[in-house]
């Protein structure tokens, strides 16, 4: 499938391969598990899990890459770094893309390495126009480097970085709208940002929909968030180990709205349920997207 | 929302912006022994060394049962987490490849030898797991990972609790199903060649002999089989024709278990006709 703008692209359903039920899903896909191939239009990878990785995972990955749409989204790009772009791990990224046939390739609006050191995280920019120029600079270095589209995503954050003189939407408004890149919206992730960040957190989460360039949105995500321990009710915590709560999902109907959610990821990474129930509930996130706006009446105070 | 880093003195920093200053004081802060009062950072730190402290789990699973069970091996009577907050002041990571982070604990971990080589024997087998598929040039199975222990580590590894302490601590181990005392021999180290088999995609261990695994050893870092046949000759102040004699056998045997994959090179070939 060659393809150009992913903007204009609509690949459905997809979730987020997990290692957990990496082989049942390959063998029910062989298989054309209708229970499966009804309820899922393509999926997502990590290529940091599979880069020169072999034996049963690289013959699972080979049998869902024939039958499905992919996608790549790595955590390791570590496009904010002052650290030069780990070219030769970005090398192997490509030729894995090229291998298994990815539509486009994805990483975050943040940074996980400085100095040689990794963080195994994703860790916050300031929002300011240093950042912005920093940021855009490298993401057209690496779109000249991939063949294929390149899109960003917004991270959660649980601390805002000192020299911010912008809002979250504002600064990724300026990234994307100045480098041409895709925007990989997370809509779990704005309405923990507003959660931990504001006062009036839904109210804030459709301002954020208002500012964001979504003429340049190629693909959505969704996932679960939890109550940071110890914090009582006032902090959330991005960790993708829970069903979609009652906000996020108000969240992905009001961008339906304004935008069309055409291609729709559920991420599940903690306390991960059956493939089935993954299955099941992305369905329903589908299904549920274009339903009325009314936000439940638990909700209407906090706007 | 009181998360922001109040005013510091920025360290030095490789790149003297103020991003890069940033960035550095993250490092340390996560890192470092200098930790965040502030909610928001101190989480960023949590994260992390939750993640690595994970992995150490995830890869070193008897290792980990032993240290639970057994302080008394670990040379600073630390327990598991206290061990993962240690080594992870001690080992920043340095890969992009979260498994990756933990690669240096066995050598790092300040035990008992015989719990050292448990854990190196476990990131054995997890690189053998993970290693690459063959490619056509490959006549050596890329998987392959050679291993020499003072202890027989690998003859116990897969006991229940009770029976891995009991081995590990006296070297000698008992169960329901069979009585086997392991007796250390130091003057014959325990050689290993661990891999995935290309075909059942299992991972097998081999007990070679020493000679057969410096054999292995040479010809993982290049060597051809004709080049370290001249070498064993001269060890062995015997003929060249008498170590082929030796060297035929073991290669065939060597292809037949998955360690090698074809006959290879054209000086292998030679070697088999």
């Amino acid at each position: 499938m060659k393809i150009g703008e992913p903007k204009n692209v609509a690949l459905g359903r997809g979730i987020s391969l997990r290692r957990s039920f990496l082989t049942e899903f390959a063998d029910r896909l062989v298989h054309e598990d209708m229970s499966l191939c009804s309820r899922l239009d393509w999926v997502e990878l990590v290529p940091e899990n599979y880069i020169e990785r072999g034996g049963s995972i690289r013959c699972c990955l080979r049998s869902i890459c024939e039958r499905l749409p992919v996608v790549l989204h790595s955590t390791c790009f570590s496009v904010g770094s002052v650290d030069p772009l780990d070219w030769k791990f970005l090398a192997k990224v490509r030729t894995l893309a090229k291998e298994i046939g990815a539509l486009w390739v994805t990483d975050h609006i943040s940074y996980s390495s400085y100095n040689g050191i990794q963080f195994l995280d994703l860790l916050p920019l300031p929002f300011n126009e240093k950042a912005v120029q920093h940021v855009v600079g490298r993401v057209k270095q690496i779109q000249d480097f991939f063949e294929i589209p390149f899109g960003l995503e917004n991270p959660s954050y649980y601390a805002k970085m000192p020299g911010s003189d912008m809002t979250e939407p504002e600064f990724i408004k300026e990234i994307v709208s100045r480098s041409q890149c895709g925007l990989l919206l997370d809509v779990n992730n704005i309405y923990v940002n507003c959660f931990n960040h504001s006062e009036t957190p839904l109210q804030d989460a459709l301002e954020y929909l208002d500012i964001v360039p979504l003429d340049r949105l190629m693909e959505v995500h969704i996932a679960g968030h939890t109550t940071l321990p110890g914090a009582g009710q006032s902090k959330l915590l991005d960790n993708h180990g829970a069903p979609v709560s009652p906000p996020v999902q108000w969240i992905l109907r009001q961008l339906h709205q304004r935008k069309g959610v055409s291609t729709l990821l559920l991420e599940r990474e903690q306390n991960v349920p059956t493939l089935d129930e993954i299955l099941e509930e992305v369905s329903e996130l589908w299904a549920m997207r274009s339903t009325p706006l009314n936000p439940p009446q638990v909700m209407i105070q906090a706007l | 929302m009181g998360n922001e880093i109040n005013s510091f003195e920025p360290t030095p920093s490789h790149d003297s912006s103020a991003l890069g200053d940033l960035q550095n004081q993250m490092l340390h802060l996560i890192f470092g022994s200098q930790e965040s009062a502030q909610a928001g950072l101190s989480l960023y730190r949590e994260l992390t060394r939750n993640v690595i402290k994970s992995t150490l789990s995830l890869i070193y699973v008897q290792t980990r049962k032993i240290v639970l069970r057994s302080r008394a091996l670990v040379d600073s009577k630390k327990n598991w987490d206290e061990l993962g907050e240690l080594y992870i002041d001690q080992n920043w990571p340095s890969d992009w490849r979260i498994n990756w982070a933990v690669q240096k604990f066995p050598e790092w971990l300040p035990a008992d030898p015989r719990l050292k080589e448990l854990a190196d024997f476990e990131w054995a087998r997890f690189l053998v797991r993970t290693g690459r598929d063959p490619t056509e040039v490959d006549w050596m199975n890329p998987t392959l990972v050679l291993r020499s222990y003072q202890f027989p580590v690998f003859k116990y590894w897969e006991l229940e609790d009770d029976d891995l302490v009991s081995a590990i601590e006296q070297g000698e181990y008992s169960t329901l199903r069979a009585r086997v005392m392991v007796q250390h021999q130091p003057e014959a180290p325990f050689c290993l060649a661990i891999f995935r088999h290309p075909v059942t995609m299992q991972v097998r261990i081999l007990e070679v002999q020493p000679a057969a695994f410096e054999l292995l050893v040479r010809w993982s870092e290049g060597e051809t089989p004709e080049s370290s046949a001249q070498w064993l000759a001269q060890q062995l102040e015997c003929s060249m024709q008498n170590v082929m004699d030796q060297i035929h056998p073991l290669l065939k045997i060597l292809i037949h278990e998955g360690v090698l994959l074809r006959e290879g090179r054209k000086s292998t070939r030679n070697f088999l006709a």
